[in-house]
């Protein structure tokens, strides 16, 4: 294996005295440059009886603030041809502007006068508009798609009572109907604040005049109050649960679901590689058994959904149309069992490498794709140059590594299982 | 407006931008090896990375009729063992090297698409030329693939998205090849041999009609050195194809319902034949397009998602190919709300004949198509497509470079002008995906209703 080392881009890092965190990466590389402003709230903060109010949120940031239009946020970026983007995980709710790198200050003082203004400009119409917003886009995710509840069922079933993360981040319809301006305004308050988020430039602009504007934009925004941060500890799971989902689907489907470490934990990494060694690419194992030689699937897939408090690892199997859920569960299955006896093969470690290598590098090639990270690294490490240098812990994962995470974690009372049975097909 | 230490900024007025910076096309060499495959190569060095294509002007437009997908078939068997590589050691290969790897067809083309550190070029490349000059085509791989590929157009029918868009062309476009999908149907998949793509492999995958395009960290020489050594001995070429069959449009604006019981939402596909990719009025295309349906602030996405409510996304797009591919309006809306969303549908339709774009309009719509091309070119798979776009439609080599300037010169006039021409409000096909008991009385008080199941049967 060769070892191979992120290219290096310049970081560098300070703090407002209101305690913005604030990442430069300069690159004259193409006129342009992206801002990233990550804050560290997501639905995992959302109050009992409010879930789903965190991306509800970050819906109403684009609504307009106290010198920036009703609904101007998108258009003014767009009619630049720059991009712009919102989103809200469990852990954290993310905002990005990519654009010709002359409206730099354009895009500070939009970032700005949101964080710092917002509270003026909002009305109960606004409110009310993008609830009616986000109820389309439940149903359009997820209500109206094929096998699109799996997560939230998951989520459900897996965690106890009072568990943060025990409902999804598009949450429930009713809580979203109890969401006043009240609401919003203690939200804001609580976690919109300069001390609860970093945000990231990147790209072609000069150092002395970025932070020269970013102290005038960012600068008088007031520090706010410290922010409360979830205690909430897991302590795991009792046993398998099971849930079925008889639904008028074509295929059976099986997602096996097991607690994983959080973010950052040593063993985080390993158990993203034992998924990598499952599923990255066609030569992995569940394609090659279950699609490839027994063509029992037509898609097969493991992943980890990361997050911060506790971790989940995935499963996925497909069947075809014909197949049952009871084959793809046991397919499933033995895979696991093969990496709790066996760690994979040198040969097969350097494969999954190589591939972990080759998308780190692809995912540097754009200045928000570095930006997200440096925001990222910052956020959940205090550190931005885990950014470049994340990949080489995962790298450093060893086939041994991987068959003990798969010892430790893939066992049957840490597991979750989702099936889908097409019940059309019932008797 | 430039801040200095200790003057707070007047955050009342929007900040006004600097100077810009020129943004340039990456520089494209061109050559040609003596075979007649062309290779383009454009040298972007920051990162050590490489993205390559090689593209056939053959798509699935050419099926032969009653063998829809044979096309999408036979690039989806050339990583199903080629040269001396069975299907598995392609596949080992591919993911030791590190590759993305994508082969496909489209409508007017076939290719495959890598990318790679740069460290792994000249083994990588030797894999592209397996799979396009010596896919192996075995019967035990075909089997396989085409019974994926049935299982996938099975379980389409569970996603409401994937019904509206193939029932849709169907009824735009009926027994032209448009109308049936690109990627083929149950009984048109099941009628293909391995024997028979085999042979269209043979038949079409010649350098004639073939381009290579290389951009990324690599010079035009090694480029070219690199076709020599894995593309050089390749021989044949193919008889310029005839132009695509004409599109008529529906006899009547009409909706088609699509019966899908329980739905949470319906989906709606409002759609026409649209234009070609070499229509003179493309670059008035572009912005007409970007008033009425593309951005955040279009007509579209304003009236459907920020004044009603009605939907998460609304927007529209002509998709342009040799033939006239469809203009298409699109959303997917609440159940309740079904019909008023046709409503106002053909309120913009009709409206973007009739209302000329404002100044605002003209000066967004603009800003969006010309500002953001270094913004979109980021990557060196971006940049290869538009050399793609190029090479395909036989573009003026240099008309990345004027992009810009011929956005910018297009008028509100000529917005109006060029939707009178290109959009007939009274021949459009609204497809509607949705649960027919709900929705069927109030899509009725609009216009003539025909009611299917999700297969196309009439109900």
């Amino acid at each position: 294996m060769t070892q191979r080392h992120a290219p290096h881009f310049p970081i560098d890092t300070y703090k407002l005295a209101n305690g913005l965190t604030v990442v430069l990466s300069e690159d004259h590389d193409a006129p342009i440059v992206a801002t990233n402003l990550w804050y560290h709230v997501g639905a995992k903060d959302e109050e009992p009886g409010r879930t789903g109010f965190a991306h509800l949120f970050e819906h109403m940031l684009f609504e307009g603030s106290a010198h920036v239009g009703d609904k101007a946020y998108i258009s003014a970026i767009q009619r630049l041809g720059g991009d712009v983007n919102g989103s809200t995980g469990p852990d954290t709710t993310n905002y990005s502007e990519t654009v010709p790198s002359e409206y730099l200050p354009l895009a500070l003082w939009l970032e700005s006068d949101r964080m710092g203004w917002l509270l003026p400009a909002m009305t109960q119409e606004k409110l009310d508009n993008q609830r009616s917003v986000v109820k389309n886009e439940r149903s359009w995710r997820y209500d109206n798609q094929p096998y699109g509840l799996w997560l939230e069922s998951f989520l459900e079933l897996s965690y106890p009572e009072g568990f943060p993360y025990r409902h999804s981040v598009i949450g429930s319809m009713e809580h979203l109907d109890r969401a006043s301006l009240d609401d919003i305004e203690r939200f804001f308050k609580t976690y919109y604040t300069p001390r609860n988020a970093v945000l990231s430039v990147v790209g072609d602009f000069e150092p002395d005049e970025a932070k020269r504007w970013i102290e005038a934009y960012f600068g008088e925004i007031p520090g706010g109050p410290p922010t409360p941060r979830v205690q909430a500890r897991f302590s795991g799971q009792a046993g398998e649960k099971r849930r079925e989902f008889h639904d008028p689907v074509q295929a059976a489907r099986v997602l096996l679901g097991y607690h994983v470490p959080a973010i950052g934990d040593p063993e985080h990494y390993a158990a993203s590689v034992l998924t990598d060694v499952l599923a990255a690419g066609r030569s992995s194992r569940l394609y090659m058994e279950m699609v490839y030689r027994r063509q029992i699937a037509q898609q097969a897939s493991s992943f980890v959904y990361p997050m911060e408090l506790t971790s989940a690892l995935f499963l996925d199997g497909m069947a075809k149309p014909e197949g049952g859920h009871e084959e793809i569960e046991a397919a499933l299955l033995v895979e696991v069992e093969k990496l709790q006896q066996e760690a994979p093969s040198d040969r097969e470690m350097d494969r999954i490498r190589n591939q972990i290598a080759s998308h780190q590098y692809h995912s540097l090639q754009t200045v928000n794709g570095r930006a997200d990270s440096l925001s990222e690294a910052v956020t959940h490490f205090g550190d931005p140059s885990r950014a470049f240098s994340e990949v080489d812990r995962y790298i450093a994962v060893t086939g041994s590594d991987v068959q003990q995470a798969a010892q430790k974690f893939l066992k049957a009372d840490n597991r979750t299982v989702i099936t889908y049975i097409p019940s059309g097909k019932e008797a | 407006m430039s801040a200095t230490q200790g003057a707070p900024v007047d955050r009342t007025r929007e900040p006004a931008p600097l100077q810009p910076k020129p943004f340039r096309f990456p520089a494209v060499t061109r050559a040609g090896l003596a075979n007649g495959l062309r290779v383009c190569v454009a040298t972007r060095n920051q990162l050590p990375l490489v993205s390559a294509m090689i593209a056939f002007e053959y798509g699935g437009t050419e099926d032969p009729a009653g063998e829809a997908g044979l096309a999408v078939m036979t690039s989806r068997l050339l990583s199903e063992g080629a040269g001396a590589r069975s299907a598995t050691e392609l596949a080992e290969e591919a993911d030791q090297l590190g590759l993305s790897l994508d082969h496909a067809s489209g409508w007017d083309s076939s290719a495959v698409r890598m990318r790679m550190l740069q460290q792994n070029l000249d083994p990588a490349m030797a894999l592209m030329a397996d799979m396009t000059l010596r896919p192996g085509f075995a019967e035990s791989e075909f089997e396989r693939e085409r019974d994926l590929r049935v299982a996938e157009i099975q379980s389409d029918l569970d996603d409401p998205r994937s019904i509206v868009i193939e029932r849709s062309s169907h009824f735009v476009f009926g027994a032209h090849r448009y109308g049936t999908p690109l990627a083929g149907t149950e009984d048109s998949i099941r009628s293909l041999t391995a024997a028979r793509l085999k042979e269209r492999h043979a038949q079409m995958y010649r350098p004639g009609i073939a381009y290579l395009l290389l951009v990324g960290d690599i010079s035009a020489d090694e480029g070219v050195r690199l076709a020599e050594r894995h593309f050089g001995d390749w021989q044949g070429s193919v008889a310029p194809r005839g132009a695509v069959a004409a599109t008529p449009a529906p006899a009547a604006t009409r909706i088609y319902l699509v019966d899908k019981p329980g739905s949470a939402q319906s989906e709606i596909r409002i759609a026409q034949p649209g234009v070609t990719r070499d229509d003179p009025d493309y670059f008035k295309l572009l912005v007409l397009n970007a008033v009425l349906g593309e951005a955040f602030g279009s007509r579209l996405y304003f009236n459907l998602r920020e004044k009603n409510g009605f939907t998460y996304g609304a927007g529209s797009n002509f998709q342009m190919r040799r033939g006239r591919g469809p203009f298409v309006a699109s959303a997917a809306v609440g159940t309740e709300v079904t019909d008023k969303a046709v409503v106002e549908f053909m309120r913009e339709i009709r409206g973007i004949r009739e209302i000329a774009p404002t100044d605002a309009e003209m000066r967004d719509a603009k800003g969006y198509l010309s500002g953001g091309l270094a913004v979109d070119l980021q990557s060196n798979g971006s940049v290869a497509d538009r050399i793609s776009e190029t090479e395909l439609f036989k573009l003026p080599h240099d008309h990345m470079d004027h992009y810009r300037d011929l956005i910018l010169a297009v008028t509100s006039e000529e917005v109006i002008a060029t939707a009178i021409r290109a959009i007939d409000p009274d021949h459009l096909a609204i497809t509607v995906v949705g649960d027919a008991e709900k929705i069927r009385p109030g899509l009725e008080k609009l216009m003539p209703v025909e009611v299917f199941d999700v297969a196309g049967n009439p109900k």
